[in-house]
């Protein structure tokens, strides 16, 4: 029998504020940063200062007598290439992090400088065979527009900046047994590749847990124990000790992931009554030394032809990691500044010319009438008619005001997972999955998804997140999280109650079908009920534990694919001085069913604004150079006066989530609605901008 | 370029050519409710554990702080920052460990805020304070703003309006919310907005921080 | 950071003793503690000054204010005889970082506080202010914020105070205590350029340090532009310090002190010139404004200073004339 939400929920899409809330707010909850267990040691990474280089020596061996250092280890040993500023070499740990810090400046390392690439538009010339997508013919197209217009767009490297840094402290609690506490998006996968690791794998009957009730972002970058995490359970291991170590914020710039540069050079057509028809892009960009940087175009929108040819480009500098939502900015940025350009040139309405041009495959004739609400929705809270002006504010003086609007799109399929509803006899319920909050407020959900489908309160039912060791679930990625985990527990939850039913069914003389879960309560249709407690009482001493699994065959049309979402922003701009200030942002998410109306999610437009980009600056020679120092490591992230005005308007606009020949349900339209606990377009409910 | 705006000292016919009596009692006056002294800064202000003329470190000397009205004894170089000492160093080897690791380095460099704690009653970045400077100060960290297991305003607003998403950056938002409106809980929009300007987040709550702030001064002034 | 010695002196004597070959003065720290963390400032010794009594000290004197070096930025802008008598001043001080950062910085550590330069500032690079001779990465690398004033070399790092330019508009003097007894001078030769010492900003020896910043007679004719394109946190991109002194409508004289241009405050005559004997409006202060920049040189990427600047000028002097600039 297919599962489903209840019709009517009592928990689900209510405001329940984060239980873990107050922790965070006292202090009180650990982070891995946080962690210091008895005999802790404090370690380091040494890295290349080369952009590209070979090592030729190096001596750990005269440092490991150094004050207070207790182990070594050599991750990258003579004749290997390092490829980037900040490649790690080397790993120490000692009794306090200055002693770790001074220990590695005295590492000796002789290098082999060897040539390296710094700039994208040389690495452009040596770059692999690009990859060309072709629909129709662009030649056609182009030869059918009115107006034509060619452009370049692009947008530098930018660094994840996550507040607590990447690491983890490693506590061997015996020879076998290894407990992390990691700041990962991931502690299911995080554990595996640090027993499946190469130095650990043959240790016998290894088993490893990840714990990480809380965890200081990761937006991408943060899947697995990385370089230092396997160097530093290899220097606890060696030393005996729970060793901790977490990057320093500029390793962070360097070493700790990127999100890719994007270079276009676009030619794009259309037609006066408002057609796209044609659009040609030469792209590239770098996801550093390994090149890869690919996005998604044309985006959203499906001109009649296009074409696109890519090339990824490698540079000497730190890898590339996903950032919300992968590609996607990149996309935007590119399509919508075309899209506007051209927009401009043809005199056409720019919203009408977006929402006529809408792709037509794939998911996006269902998206289309949602991203006609939401550009409604968003053009009236931002005021569109009143203040959009055709390209050149007329207004007097240097201060120059106007209005845009850019579309977005993203998968988000619930994501693997697995959880399991334990029903005790003494009425204690818990519900557990090895997922992980990140500030998405999946610690919340888990009760109370249980909570719905057992008929109790969040308050009754005590969720378990965070450890590995809890029913698998996949990384907290590409918004998958909570789909895949509210699959889990919901239907760990029916199981169990259905299991439920059927010791309670004969106490209530009727059959297990004609029994519900409702207000604390089982009732029976023929009208007899017991209390939450005493149901459970009928368990005597064996508990109860149902298990969820995503991929149950039986799980259809509780969740979707494929979002759509909406931004607009109203921006001054000195022309004098070149200051830009965002004076309201308008986002407009496409959220499906609405688990938490307490979680309000993320501000639009923290990423790519003029004044917010935490990008590398890249130095012939050098590594890349973190705007750390005087510019403030995290420099270019606004700070509470650079989020003026923010509204932000949520619609769910096909109702429930729908996948393959499922149940579709609608919301009443424009009541705005909060976000679900992990949706990556941004932020809840619609709140009064800040004047 | 905005001004900043300011009470009015109250008038006391100062004319130009300012009289040393006349500042005298302007400044006496003049503020925003908390006393002035006279003449700021009268004398030291610093206080504590005389340092000898030849110095001390750069081994580990004894640190006495006073931190959330306790007073915590560590052994630390002098190079040690408050920050790093309040984390990591109050619970090594003790037999009775305190638990300060609240406060959060992220920048370490004074750029971001996660540090923020107050030393004599000021919001300061611990990353770039020295644990040997803060001697003799009053020094308070997020653990410090519950009473008697009740969270501070600010606190409970953080939690209410869900200015929070990570946690990371919320220790220092709400120090320097809580700072604000403890010097002056009148404070407008644009004056929390300001005491918040030195805290970053990541995760993009900064306007349901500053929401949160604003709940938390009318709680405050509803109090009284 | 290198692990150092920490000394606290009580008195200035007990400051100038302490200081010397391997120590270093520390008061904020907001500067000192993170390029020490880069290490690329290493002492052996650090001398607290904050100790120091009446360091921090704001005093009326006959004619003005006497500010200790040791006055928080904090403490400066809450003053109110700083703000109304003096507001090129608070207007540059409010600019300056965060609230954190104007509780612990001192204005003796603004003045003193070394260039706000990526190369300067990290390890990795040689630099010429740093003591490798002829190597100047910020040249032809990236150059954003560098100087387009006296940017000849050996260094083109402009000067990181915010508030120099206001003091300098305003006539301040610093004393100055070391070994051979205490002096004062004019803030505007206290600054000094990288051709005549590169390894230093100003005239400070080894065991100087400045005690006071002295203020003259009030100036509410003054103002502070400030260009930043974050709103709190970052450093200027254009910065301009105006004193007027004015005869009913009439600007008799003027001083125009640029910031974020030069390695250090930037005096500008010949927008003084500009505005002499002239009524204040818009046209005259643009006229100044484009003044200012004659002569700018700029690199390969910081030519929009020379905007950026001219707009702060231009701004500065109808915000002192007029109260505002539009």
């Amino acid at each position: 029998m297919p599962y489903k939400w209840p019709e009517k929920k009592k928990v689900i899409g209510t405001s329940v504020p984060r239980l873990d809330g107050a922790f965070k707010a006292t202090g009180k909850a650990k982070y891995s940063f946080d962690r210091n267990p008895p005999g802790l040691l404090f370690a380091k990474i040494l890295r290349s200062p080369h952009a590209h280089a070979k090592i030729v020596e190096i001596d750990l061996k005269s440092i490991e007598t150094f004050p207070g250092v207790k182990a070594t280890h050599l991750i990258k040993g003579v004749g290997a290439e390092l490829k980037y500023g900040g490649d790690e070499i080397a790993a120490v740990a000692a009794e306090t992090e200055e002693q770790a810090r001074d220990a590695l400046r005295a590492i000796r390392v002789k290098y082999e400088v060897l040539p390296f690439q710094w700039s994208e538009e040389e690495a452009l010339k040596v770059a692999p065979e690009p990859k060309t997508d072709e629909v129709g013919k662009v030649e056609d197209g182009f030869a059918k527009a009115d107006v034509v217009v060619e452009g370049s767009y692009s947008c530098p490297v930018i660094t994840h900046v996550c507040l607590e840094t990447h690491g983890l402290v490693a506590w061997w609690k015996s020879d076998e047994e290894l407990l992390l506490y990691a700041s990962t998006q991931a502690v299911v996968k995080t554990a595996a590749d640090v027993k499946g690791d190469a130095l650990f794998k043959t240790i016998p009957n290894l088993k490893v847990t990840c714990e990480t009730p809380y965890m200081g972002g990761g937006f991408g970058s943060k899947f697995g124990p990385d370089i230092q995490g396997i160097a530093a359970v290899e220097l606890a291991r060696k030393a005996k000790r729970p060793v901790k170590l977490m990057l320093e914020r500029d390793e962070e710039h360097w070493a700790a992931g990127n999100r890719p540069s994007a270079f276009a050079k676009v030619k794009i057509g259309g037609t006066r009554d408002g057609k796209l028809v044609a659009f040609d892009a030469l792209t590239y960009g770098t996801g550093g030394f390994s090149g890869g940087a690919q996005f998604p175009l044309p985006y959203v929108y499906g001109p009649e032809t296009s074409r696109r040819k890519h090339f990824n480009v490698s540079v000497n500098a730190g890898d590339r990691r996903a950032l919300r939502a992968p590609g996607h900015p990149q996309s935007a940025i590119v399509m919508e500044q075309a899209m506007d350009d051209l927009i401009d040139k043809l005199g056409v309405d720019p919203l009408e010319f977006r929402i006529r041009n809408i792709q037509k495959t794939g998911v996006f004739p269902t998206l289309q009438p949602i991203y006609e609400t939401e550009i409604r929705l968003g053009a009236e809270r931002i005021e569109w008619k009143k203040h959009w002006h055709p390209r050149g504010d007329k207004t007097p003086g240097p201060l120059k005001r106007g209005l845009g609007c850019a579309l977005g799109t993203w998968n988000g399929a619930a994501g693997q997972a697995q959880a399991s509803v334990t029903i005790r006899p003494d009425g204690g319920v818990e519900a557990a999955c090895g997922t992980q909050d990140l500030g998405t407020g999946t610690t919340t959900l888990v009760p109370m998804v249980a909570a719905e489908i057992l008929g109790l309160g969040v308050k009754d039912v005590t969720g378990k997140i965070g450890v590995s060791s809890f029913p698998p679930a996949g990384g907290s990625g590409g918004s998958t999280s909570c789909g895949g985990v509210s699959l889990a527990v919901g239907v760990a939850a029916m199981k169990a109650l259905a299991m439920l039913f059927e010791k309670v069914a004969p106490k209530l003389g009727c059959a297990p079908a004609d029994l519900r879960a409702e207000a604390g309560r089982i009732v029976s249709s023929n009208g007899k009920s017991l209390s939450w407690k005493d149901a459970c009482a009928t368990l005597e001493t064996q508990p109860i534990v149902g298990i969820g699994d995503r991929a149950d065959k039986e799980i259809q049309g509780m969740s979707g694919v494929g979002v759509g979402g909406a931004q607009f922003a109203d921006v001054t701009v000195d022309i004098e001085t070149g200051q830009v200030r965002i004076n309201k942002m308008v986002a407009v998410a496409d959220c499906g069913l609405v688990m938490n109306r307490a979680l309000r999610g993320a501000a639009p437009g923290s990423e790519d604004r003029p004044d917010a980009q935490s990008g590398p600056r890249v130095v012939p020679g050098r590594r890349a150079l973190g705007p750390s120092g005087d510019r403030g490591p995290s420099a270019r992230l606004s700070g509470a006066r650079g989020h003026r005005h923010r509204r932000a308007a949520v619609h769910s606009g096909r109702g429930g989530h729908r996948e393959r020949g499922g149940q579709r349900r609608r919301r009443s339209r424009g009541r705005p609605s909060v976000l679900s606990a992990a949706d990556p377009l941004g932020p809840g409910e619609e709140i009064r901008g800040v004047p | 370029m905005k001004k900043k705006t300011r009470r009015p000292a109250k008038a006391t016919g100062a004319k130009p050519g300012f009289s040393r009596r006349n500042f005298i009692q302007t400044v006496g006056i003049a503020g925003v409710g908390a006393t002035i002294p006279l003449m700021q800064g009268c004398g030291t202000t610093e206080s504590g554990p005389d340092i000898p003329a030849e110095g001390v470190g750069p081994t580990p000397v004894d640190v006495a702080l006073n931190v959330n009205g306790q007073d915590v004894r560590i052994k630390v170089e002098p190079r040690v920052t408050l920050l790093d000492a309040l984390r990591d160093h109050l619970k090594l080897g003790s037999a009775d460990p305190v638990d300060l690791t609240g406060s959060k380095r992220v920048c370490d460099r004074a750029s971001c805020g996660a540090c923020t704690m107050m030393v004599g009653g000021k919001t300061v970045y611990s990353c770039t304070t020295l644990a040997i400077e803060a001697q003799g100060k009053e020094i308070r960290t997020v653990e410090g703003l519950q009473e008697n297991g009740t969270l501070h305003p600010v606190q409970q607003e953080f939690v209410a309006c869900d200015g929070l998403m990570c946690g990371f950056c919320t220790p220092g938002f709400i120090m320097s919310g809580a700072a604000c409106l403890e010097k002056n809980p009148n404070a407008s929009r644009d004056e929390i907005r300001r005491a918040l300007d030195g805290n970053i987040c990541r995760c993009g709550t900064q306007i349901r921080a500053l929401e949160a702030c604003e709940k938390a001064a009318r709680r405050i002034k509803g109090r009284r | 950071m290198k692990a150092f010695t920490y000394k606290s002196a009580k008195s200035e004597e007990e400051a100038v003793k302490a200081l010397g070959p391997g120590a270093l003065p520390l008061a904020g720290g907001t500067t000192l503690l993170n390029l020490m963390k880069e290490r690329v400032v290493e002492p052996e010794v650090l001398v607290n000054l904050k100790a120091i009594r009446g360091f921090d000290r704001i005093e009326a004197v006959s004619d003005g204010l006497r500010i200790g070096a040791g006055v928080t930025l904090a403490s400066l802008l809450e003053n109110p005889a700083v703000a109304r008598q003096y507001p090129a001043i608070a207007q540059a001080v409010e600019t300056v970082a965060t609230p954190q950062v104007r509780n612990m910085a001192t204005l003796g550590g603004n003045l003193c506080t070394r260039p706000p330069c990526w190369y300067f500032s990290h390890d990795l690079f040689a630099c010429a202010k740093r003591g490798n001779a002829n190597t100047c990465p910020a040249r032809e690398g990236e150059n954003e914020y560098a100087a387009v004033f006296a940017n000849e070399g050996p260094c083109v790092a402009v000067h990181g105070s915010s508030i120099a330019p206001a003091l300098v508009a305003l006539g301040a003097t610093v004393r100055i205590v070391g070994p051979s007894g205490a002096r004062e001078i004019p803030l505007e030769k206290f600054f000094t350029l990288p051709k005549d010492n590169v390894l230093r900003e100003n005239v400070l020896g080894n065991n100087e340090i400045i005690t006071h910043v002295s203020l003259g007679k009030p100036n509410a004719k003054s103002a502070t532009y400030v260009v930043l394109h974050k709103e709190s946190h970052d450093w200027p991109v254009g910065l301009a310090s105006v004193a007027l002194e004015m005869n009913g409508d009439a600007c008799t004289s003027s001083k125009v002190v640029l910031g974020a241009v030069a390695p250090l405050p930037w005096r500008s005559t010949n927008a003084e010139a500009a505005l002499a004997g002239k009524k204040i409006t818009a046209d005259v202060a643009s006229a100044a404004a484009d003044a200012a920049v004659q002569g700018a040189l700029p690199l390969s990427q910081n030519a929009y200073k020379v905007q950026t600047t001219k707009a702060a000028v231009k701004r500065a002097i109808l915000i002192a004339a007029t109260g505002k600039w539009a």
